[in-house]
């Protein structure tokens, strides 16, 4: 029987059971244990001082050159005749057919939601809103089926019930346990939804399509991958209404044409009103090059 | 009371030929806040399809870890038909109906994508006139679609039986009532699976068999109207925006 003493409390005197794999996460044993590698940064919060502004970022994928057919395809829709794997479609008999329905481009065999739910995947970035304060963190609300946890571990500031956060899914479970991290308050502004799958169309490539919103509209802007939009200054009506147009026309090829169109007419509709208060205001940002393709 | 004749000189009672179906037409995302949906008028037959999800499962102890649960309700509107229903909301005959409708959806969403959640599927019937169970079928396989979930087919369905000792396909209340016998058939085009069977009344063997032939025949017209009006979504759109027309993706298809 062993002393008082020898015997040992608490789970943290143990080495932590193996337990089940996460995905892309560190192994469980070092999860929440290691150094804070964001100590000797400066602060992510949003706009303090030294603090880093927050960047949009899309996965850049390698272009076919030329022209680019697509059309709407339904589930069960045959893609092609042999066996061409892609996200959404599946392969039954050596043929590739669709299970969403979707946009599918026939060059590189690439096939687009059209709808659908977000799924968190990892390294995205999401607007949440914190919908309960637990002891260990908080639970965020990401627009998903699934809840988003922000440990104490990852964040040395405190935030309250309605707290709009901007934050990066650092891991995501087998049995989607969605875990947060490099959160910062978004203060003021305001907030929009869009599907999230038209959300790689409004940040555009390199970022294009944001920029362009954001420099004819002069708001600070910050697109969740998720499909939730934070706005805050500027004429952001104008950028909420060049959003939700690129919600609702992604699938329609010559998209940034129309809305750098919007934007400039709109704009200069604006101009009048402003011009008393701000006479020394730049000149509007020139459109984009159009993109190619869809 | 005389037996109502129900076919004359090969004709049915509203003109149709033995395996014709109703008029039918198909609207797919016709609500804003559902995730999903679709509008059926099938004859005399109008039926909203709602689909919400995948979203959060509560009550919680339905939860599977495994993949999402699919939960339909199928319902007729008190002021549906020509008998007064009385009290709307679940009865013997519409929690049956939902779950077997149930029991096609499992079989075709791909529902390991969204573990721990739910997918919840609502038909109401708006007016009933016979075979509102495939009806509410077809409208909630658009409405699927139209919400985004990955599905390996979308199911179309047909009523087929015996009327006055002849095999034909989609009844109405009076084929339905009067007729030897009815079934309702769910399948998916793209495989030949058969998802739903059931049957009131008796047929042989070889009836069967000829009505099942004839199910998947005439479902092909409900499943070509299905993929268009969800491909029409998009085409719309297009059409009423700032874009150039473009030729729309199935417009062969003229009604």
């Amino acid at each position: 029987m062993p002393t008082f003493q020898e015997r040992r409390f608490g789970r943290d005197r143990f080495p932590r059971s193996g337990g089940p794999r996460r995905e892309g996460g560190p192994p469980r044993r070092s999860f929440g244990r290691r150094e804070f590698p964001e100590r000797d940064r400066p602060s992510p919060r949003y706009g303090a001082p030294g603090g880093q502004k927050f960047e949009h970022r899309i996965e850049e994928q390698p272009e076919t050159p030329g022209p680019h057919i697509t059309r709407v395809v339904v589930p069960g829709e045959k893609l092609a005749d042999t066996p061409r794997p892609a996200p959404f479609a599946f392969i039954e008999g050596g043929k590739t057919y669709s299970s969403i329905l979707g946009l599918y481009d026939e060059t590189d065999g690439k096939l687009v939601p059209l709808e659908g739910c977000y799924l968190p995947s990892i390294g995205d970035y999401v607007v949440g809103v914190v919908q309960d304060v637990k002891f260990a963190g908080y639970n965020l609300d990401i627009k998903s089926p699934y809840i988003g946890f922000l440990s104490n571990k990852e964040t040395r500031e405190e935030f309250e019930l309605g707290d709009i956060l901007i934050a990066k899914v650092q891991e995501v479970d087998e049995v989607k346990n969605v875990h947060l991290s490099d959160a910062s308050k978004l203060e003021g502004g305001e907030i929009m939804e869009i599907l999230s799958v038209k959300i790689p169309r409004v940040i555009g490539k390199r970022s294009s399509m944001i920029n362009m919103i954001q420099g004819a509209t002069k708001s600070e802007i910050i697109v969740g991958k998720n499909g939730r939009v934070w706005l805050r200054g500027g004429n952001s009506g104008l950028a909420v209404v060049a959003i939700l147009k690129i919600a609702k026309e992604a699938h329609i090829p010559g998209l940034t044409d129309r809305i750098a169109a919007l934007l400039n007419v709109s704009a200069e509709a604006q101009q009048p009103q402003q011009q008393p208060q701000q006479p020394l205001q730049e000149p509007q940002q020139p459109a984009q090059q159009p993109e190619q393709g869809v | 009371m005389e037996k109502m004749q129900l076919i004359v000189n090969g004709k049915r009672m509203d003109g149709r030929g033995l395996t014709d179906l109703r008029p039918l037409k198909i609207k797919a995302g016709v609500l804003n806040k559902a995730d999903g949906s679709a509008y059926v008028e099938w004859g005399n037959n109008k039926v909203l399809a709602a689909v919400y999800g995948p979203r959060e499962c509560i009550p919680r102890h339905d939860v599977n870890p495994y993949h999402a649960v699919v939960r339909c309700r199928y319902t007729m509107a008190p002021f549906c038909s020509m008998e007064e229903h009385g009290r709307s909301g679940p009865n013997r005959r519409s929690t049956e109906i939902s779950k077997v409708i149930r029991e096609v959806f499992e079989n075709v969403v791909l529902a390991e994508h969204f573990p721990k959640t739910a997918i919840d599927v609502y038909m109401e019937v708006l007016q009933s006139d016979g075979g509102t169970r495939i009806a509410a079928l077809t409208a909630a396989a658009v409405a699927l679609a139209d919400a985004g979930i990955p599905m390996k087919d979308i199911v179309c369905g047909v009523a087929v039986g015996k009327i006055d000792g002849q095999i034909a396909a989609d009844f109405g209340k009076y084929e339905d009532n009067f007729g030897e016998s009815d079934i309702p058939v769910a399948l998916s085009q793209r495989t030949g699976e058969v998802l739903l069977l059931q049957m009131d009344g008796l047929l042989t063997k070889d009836e069967l068999m000829k009505a099942l032939d004839i199910a998947f025949e005439a479902s092909k017209q409900v499943s070509e109207l299905q993929i268009r009006a969800l491909k029409e979504r998009y085409a719309e759109k297009e059409a009423k925006g700032i874009a150039p027309a473009r030729p729309a993706e199935g417009a062969q298809w003229q009604q």
